[in-house]
């Protein structure tokens, strides 16, 4: 779900400005669970789960939202869209500006809107 | 103006042939959506080519011993009508499978027949893609990040 909104026409060249994508995938990649293990730590929430690191590899944010640390997993509620773009936009740093943050949070609604009602 | 005009047939020519072969060389839109997902997540792509009223995905899908390979190690994706088998250059009469690599490059083909029962997954492992390194993945991550000066979304998931 999160792979298919930030392959989004719009949302895409954004997300490709600010941030380098990498998937792993905990049952085929060699130590993707161990990678997993590693940078979740005991933090609560199952699959999938999301971080963004700096270029050291420093974690800044996680889909563990705050203050309760729930796992957003793939964002559908109101909620979890808004930790997405609060984990984006404590990432974006210089490369990406607020207004094209506003357009990935205006995609994101309009993404995620329908997948809400269908859930209930 | 003469040799604008004697130019022109030529001009249009070149561009005429041109915009064909850009456009013979653009996939099919949900094939490339395919493609760019098995990139992503190390897989193959499965292009099932059906007969008229038949349904091969569904059949592999529920081919036991193959099903959960299916979902892991392939990008699925199929088509009906004999454009696409001719695109293809699908000569059998029934359907069948092309199975080509993220970028395209066919890697084989199997009649519906080659594919019953458990001969299904011994044709289709060794095609399977070699597992990559997550570790490897996070480091070229991490060097393209500190030459382009973006921070790194590491998402974790499983083909379940």
């Amino acid at each position: 779900m999160l792979e298919e909104f930030l392959g989004q026409d719009v949302v895409a060249p954004i997300y490709n400005k600010g941030w380098v994508d990498v998937m792993v995938d905990v049952d085929r990649d060699t130590g993707g669970k161990a990678l997993n293990d590693r940078l979740k730590g005991k933090r609560s929430g199952g699959l999938p789960w999301s971080v963004i690191l700096d270029a050291d590899g420093k974690e800044i944010v996680s889909s563990n939202a705050e203050p309760k640390g729930g796992n957003i997993g793939g964002p559908v509620s109101p909620e979890e869209c808004a930790w997405l773009v609060e984990m984006l936009k404590r990432s974006s740093g210089e490369k990406v500006t607020e207004a094209e943050l506003k357009v990935v949070a205006t995609e994101l609604e309009a993404y995620s809107k329908p997948r809400r009602r269908r859930r209930r | 103006m003469n040799k604008t005009l004697t130019l022109l047939p030529l001009t249009l020519l070149f561009t005429t042939g041109v915009a064909f072969a850009q456009e013979k060389a653009k996939p099919l839109p949900s094939l490339a959506k395919s493609q760019a997902r098995a990139l992503m997540h190390n897989k193959r792509v499965l292009v099932v080519i059906n007969a008229a009223g038949e349904d091969l995905a569904k059949s592999l899908k529920g081919n036991r011993a193959l099903s959960r390979k299916l979902l892991y190690e392939f990008e699925t994706i199929a088509f009906t009508g004999t454009a696409v088998a001719k695109k293809w250059q699908w000569q059998g009469e029934g359907s069948g499978v092309v199975v080509t690599d993220a970028a395209g490059k066919e890697l084989g083909r199997f009649t519906e027949a080659e594919l019953a029962g458990k001969a299904a997954l011994t044709k289709l492992e060794p095609l399977f893609c070699k597992p990559v390194s997550a570790d490897k993945k996070l480091a070229a991550a991490m060097v393209e990040a500190k030459k382009s000066g973006r921070k790194i979304l590491i998402r974790f998931d499983a083909p379940w």
